[in-house]
């Protein structure tokens, strides 16, 4: 069993064709161990999202095979234990809420389906759950179309934690806050992280967002991985071109406050 | 007060309130942008920072927008309360436009071509063949490569990073004094956004224009901009030397953005967020700084004095009653 597990998430030689066009990931390999917390980086159209739902079995791949914990997510059932075990945020907390339904209902809902509690213990469940990332008040009774942006993401990551997830695969959780309250998200998954013991899948195209939160590090591109490593490494000795033209534009940004006017920029083809 | 040597700064807005719908009222507030300056405005959404673009290029009434009061000198000439046809004249061949989303606003059934003809047109009627070598050359200044093969396309053939150097293209048509761009970069690909921004930079020096962008993202204006205007619930907040802002903020609030910037926190450790959320605009009119609720440094003076804005180091101003404390701090 434990040997199993040492192993979250799982790609082998993935690829996931749509109907028309190249593949949007091709032969892709990743194993995410559990505990860790993985970056995948790359711009749009690389096939991160995609990979992102093959992780988590959302997508069945066109060739090669997703594992988790050990098992084929086709022999994964709708109510086994690794399909909740599996948590998934994404960039629009709004799409994935039922505009109908108070955050407060919205992850009662999830308690009472995943723990199968009575409504009443299960409101409770909720709002403690709410709570733990940061909503109370008169907030958890609103309706979804008065919550900011936030707001709604945590509610999203609260209803995803009532599964109890052992690892939550976040795309682009923050691509749509602003920065002072990206910081506030990106605080909730560092403190879950370290609390839950959680195992954090994290895409995004910033780079410094992943190097925040993460520990390795994969870049994509073109549907493929180009490189993958400790973030630490990537980003002082990156060995592809492309991980390099990534980390200069990191660079550019942390790199306070000069001008410069001297670098050659590269002409668009 | 200046020498007379220096040329007039091209935008000085004093005093500038303006205003959308029944709520949103920007203002007042001052904007310096100096000849041959790059200028970024920092702000979060809802923070007023698009309209302030619309003001400045006397672009508010197409959205519904007006300017309400103060002045708005643009090369010492007084174009607050100037009606339409006194904008359009102002803007031809001296204010040039991206607005946001820009990446969306090419005419997708036109070619490259016949768009940039038609703009070339309207800025001065020119021959055909004069247009099309206009447009040539201005696609080479912001670095296209194969310019024939660009200029033949249509938009959805072209990647967003090229669309994006159409647009600016398009933008430098009349040879502008001022560009102003919002979002220029917002939704193109990380290193696309760098080299979009490090074009901005080097097309601005090269001219000698001045360029006012307006972003979300205060590390990278600041990794082109001379100067910072950061931008809170319809006020100017902080305005000053890019580096001194960086390396003194004097607001609490430009202070938080760069407390909640990963690139500027050790990795794994919290990043000292900024609780809450910004004012929405419907209680913009309460007494008191708007800042105050999500503010560290807020006593009670604070919720019922609007702080003015103050110099706070050379070049540098602050609307913050503490701002002391937070430069000590």
């Amino acid at each position: 069993m434990s040997e199993q597990r040492s192993i979250a998430l799982d790609a082998r030689e993935v690829t996931v064709s749509y109907a028309r066009g190249a593949p949007a990931i091709a032969g892709v390999s990743l194993a995410i161990p559990a505990g860790a917390a993985v970056g995948i980086v790359g711009e749009s159209g690389s096939g991160k999202s995609t990979l992102a739902r093959v992780l988590v079995g959302e997508r069945a791949p066109t060739a090669g095979e997703a594992r988790v914990f050990g098992r084929r997510w086709s022999e994964v059932g709708r109510r086994d234990r690794e399909r909740r075990a599996v948590q998934m945020v994404f960039q629009d907390p709004y799409g994935a809420l039922n505009p109908r339904m108070t955050p407060l209902e919205t992850v009662a809902e999830a308690v009472e389906v995943v723990r199968g509690q009575p409504r009443r213990a299960a409101l409770a469940a909720a709002e403690e759950l709410l709570d733990h990332v940061g909503l109370g008040g008169a907030v958890v009774t609103r309706r979804p179309r008065s919550l900011s942006g936030g707001q709604r993401q945590r509610v999203v990551i609260a209803r995803a934690l009532a599964c109890e997830p052992e690892v939550l695969v976040a795309d682009e959780p923050t691509s749509a806050l602003d920065v002072s309250v990206q910081a506030q998200i990106l605080n909730l998954l560092l403190r879950l992280r370290r609390e839950r013991e959680l195992t954090l899948v994290l895409i995004s195209h910033d780079i410094a967002v992943v190097e925040h939160l993460t520990d390795e590090v994969v870049v994509m591109l073109n549907g493929g991985v180009v490189e993958s490593g400790p973030v630490e490494r990537v980003l002082t000795d990156p060995h592809e071109p492309y991980t390099r033209r990534l980390v200069d534009a990191f660079h550019m940004r942390a790199t306070p406050p000069a001008v410069r006017t001297d670098s050659p920029i590269e002409e668009q083809r | 007060m200046s020498p007379a040597t220096t040329p007039p700064p091209v935008i000085a807005a004093r005093e500038l309130r303006f205003s959308i719908g029944e709520t949103v009222a920007i203002g007042p507030l001052d904007l310096t942008v100096p000849a041959g300056a790059m200028v970024g405005i920092v702000g979060e959404t809802g923070s007023g920072k698009s309209l302030m673009c619309r003001a400045l290029t006397g672009l508010l009434p197409s959205i519904g927008g007006s300017l309400d009061g103060g002045s708005l000198r643009f090369e010492g000439e007084e174009l607050a309360g100037a009606d339409a046809r006194r904008w359009a004249s102002a803007r031809r061949g001296r204010i040039g436009f991206m607005p946001q989303a820009s990446l969306s606003s090419l005419n997708p059934v036109r070619r490259i071509g016949a768009q940039m003809r038609e703009t070339l047109r309207l800025t001065g009627s020119r021959s055909r063949g004069a247009c099309d070598r206009r447009a040539a050359e201005l696609l080479a200044l912001v670095r296209l490569r194969d310019v024939p093969r660009v200029l033949r396309s249509y938009p959805h053939e072209l990647s967003g990073g090229m669309r994006q150097r159409v647009m600016l293209a398009l933008a430098l048509v009349g040879e502008p004094r001022l560009l102003v761009a919002d979002e220029p970069t917002t939704a193109l690909d990380a290193t696309i956004q760098a080299e979009v921004l490090q074009l901005l930079r080097q097309v601005q020096e090269r001219s000698g224009m001045s360029v006012v962008i307006v972003s979300h993202d205060l590390r990278s204006l600041s990794s082109v901009c001379d100067t910072i205007v950061v931008m809170y619930a319809g006020r100017v907040v902080e305005s000053g030397p890019t580096a001194t802002v960086l390396a003194r903020p004097s607001h609490p609030y430009t202070r938080g953005l760069l407390a909640s910037d990963p690139a500027l926190t050790p990795r794994g450790t919290p990043l000292r967020a900024i609780e809450g959320r910004p004012l929405p605009a419907d209680e913009w009119g309460a007494p008191g700084c708007r800042f105050a609720p999500r503010c560290g440094f807020a006593t009670a003076d604070c919720t019922t004095t609007d702080p003015p804005p103050e110099p706070t180091a050379p070049g540098t101003q602050a609307a913050c009653l503490h701002w002391k404390e937070v430069v000590g701090a």
